[in-house]
């Protein structure tokens, strides 16, 4: 009788595992979303719930009054867009300089629209960097919006659902970001590592940079807004055979201790995969 | 059925407890406390019923619609690791603590790994040489000892719950 058990223990569990398996291959073909906003919808006021009972437990400033809250939101949104103004006047001056021979140059816009938005939990695995917020499509979030706080980028938007969404922090193996360092004009690409420190690649060798340079989004491929402050090299490393010089590089947000995010809801990504796949003409 | 009643009342407040709670616990990344998996563990050990893996399921949809990974990798991993706790235990060694250990050691190690493999397989970026030291060593030990912690109280609450079916 025990060896029937477990016999059917077994054929149960392999059941199971098939239907793992088979919600893994529908969630990666993208035919689950639904399915995954449904039960987000279901829990979402629950984990709101707990997270406003977890959080002052561990939070151990005293308790401002409301008015003091909502002044501090109201000047960490304005802190936010002055920052974001004084990069997007030190790069006015760079540009300036390089642009001042050429006419009718539109200077882009850099002042953005945000959304407060609270953190209500993370990523139930250790082997990803992942938030979750308090507001989905309904709040007018939608995927691939970039994530800020009134120190730097926090990540882009992954998933949204009705009444949560989910941010993929800029320290993530899966990230990979375009960035500039301020003073050089160097380009390159910044990496997120499971150690979930970044590593900036692919600067030129005669590029130079140094500990404290601070890294911004460059805009390049059209993912996320130009000059938005990324992080801090804390170190390079240039050898004279190597084809490019890397750094590493330090968020300036504090992303194990975030509590409050701003959802950049202005700025749409632009789609490049039209261009990429333009037919080569046969005289090329 | 009383069984599956308080998984679906349990796992999913579970599941956002080690959403929003333990990462608070973490000390900057340094340790992870699955309690999802430790859970589901020690009630597979504890009450090796046919409805006890359908917690596996449970807890995994949980896991899944709070994580970034795709649907369906929590749930596969956590069955085949509460497979293990299920075969493991029986009448006479369940409560024995070498049995409870190399459970809660064997599960984790099964979870973490078809975790990472599914991971993979599915177009993330995965470090297998950080696997070992940046989760394996930083979970196991808490699982263990959570699991010591958790059996007793699942043990009084399988034996209310149900009657004890006698294997001939």
């Amino acid at each position: 009788m025990y060896q029937n058990k477990l016999q059917r223990n077994v054929i149960l569990s392999a059941t199971i595992i098939g239907i793992g398996i088979l919600l893994l291959s529908l969630s990666y073909r993208g035919s689950l979303n639904q399915f995954k906003g449904l039960i987000s919808t279901m829990i979402t006021p629950l984990q709101v719930h707990i997270y406003s009972i977890v959080e002052p437990l561990f939070t151990y400033e005293q308790r401002a009054p409301e008015e003091l809250v909502n002044l501090n939101a109201t000047l960490t949104t304005e802190n936010a867009i002055l920052r974001s103004e004084n990069i997007r006047l030190n790069e006015t001056i760079y540009e300036r300089d390089m642009l001042a021979a050429l006419l009718n140059y539109t200077q882009l816009d850099n002042v953005h629209t945000y959304l407060t938005a609270n953190v209500i939990g993370k990523d139930t695995s250790s082997f990803l960097q992942y938030i979750i917020i308090n507001i989905g499509t309904t709040g007018g979030v939608q995927r691939d919006m970039p994530v800020v706080t009134h120190a730097g980028l926090v990540g882009i938007i992954n998933e949204a659902t009705p009444r949560a969404s989910k941010v993929l922090l800029l320290n993530s193996d899966q990230m990979a970001i375009n960035v500039k360092v301020q003073n050089s004009r160097a380009h390159g690409v910044l990496f997120g590592q499971a150690s979930k420190d970044m590593r900036l690649r692919y600067i030129l060798l005669d590029a130079t940079i140094k500990s404290g340079d601070l890294v911004v989004t460059s805009g390049l491929g059209g993912s996320l807004p130009a000059n938005i402050l990324v992080g801090e090299i804390a170190s390079v490393r240039s050898r004279a055979y190597d084809v490019f010089q890397e750094a590493e590089v330090l968020p300036l947000v504090d992303l194990d201790g975030i509590e409050i995010v701003m959802i950049i809801t202005d700025f749409t990504p632009t789609d490049l995969n039209p261009l990429l796949s333009t037919p080569i003409p046969d005289d090329l | 059925m009383r069984n599956i009643i308080i998984a679906l009342l349990l796992l999913p407040l579970l599941a956002i407890l080690q959403s929003t709670l333990l990462p608070y616990f973490s000390w900057h990344s340094k340790i992870k406390l699955d309690l999802v998996l430790v859970i589901v563990l020690s009630w597979n050990l504890v009450y090796p019923n046919r409805e006890s893996i359908l917690w596996a399921l449970i807890g995994g949809l949980m896991m899944d619609s709070l994580s970034g990974s795709h649907m369906g990798t929590s749930v596969t991993a956590l069955v085949t690791a509460s497979l293990i706790a299920n075969l493991g235990s029986s009448r006479v060694w369940s409560s024995h603590i070498i049995l409870r250990i190399s459970v809660a050691i064997a599960g984790s190690i099964i979870y973490y790994l078809v975790y990472f493999l599914l991971l993979a397989t599915t177009g993330w970026r995965t470090d297998w040489t950080n696997l070992p030291i940046d989760n394996l060593l930083r979970s196991i030990p808490i699982n263990v000892l959570l699991m010591m912690l958790i059996l007793p109280p699942a043990r009084w609450l399988a034996l209310r719950i149900t009657r004890q079916d006698v294997d001939i």
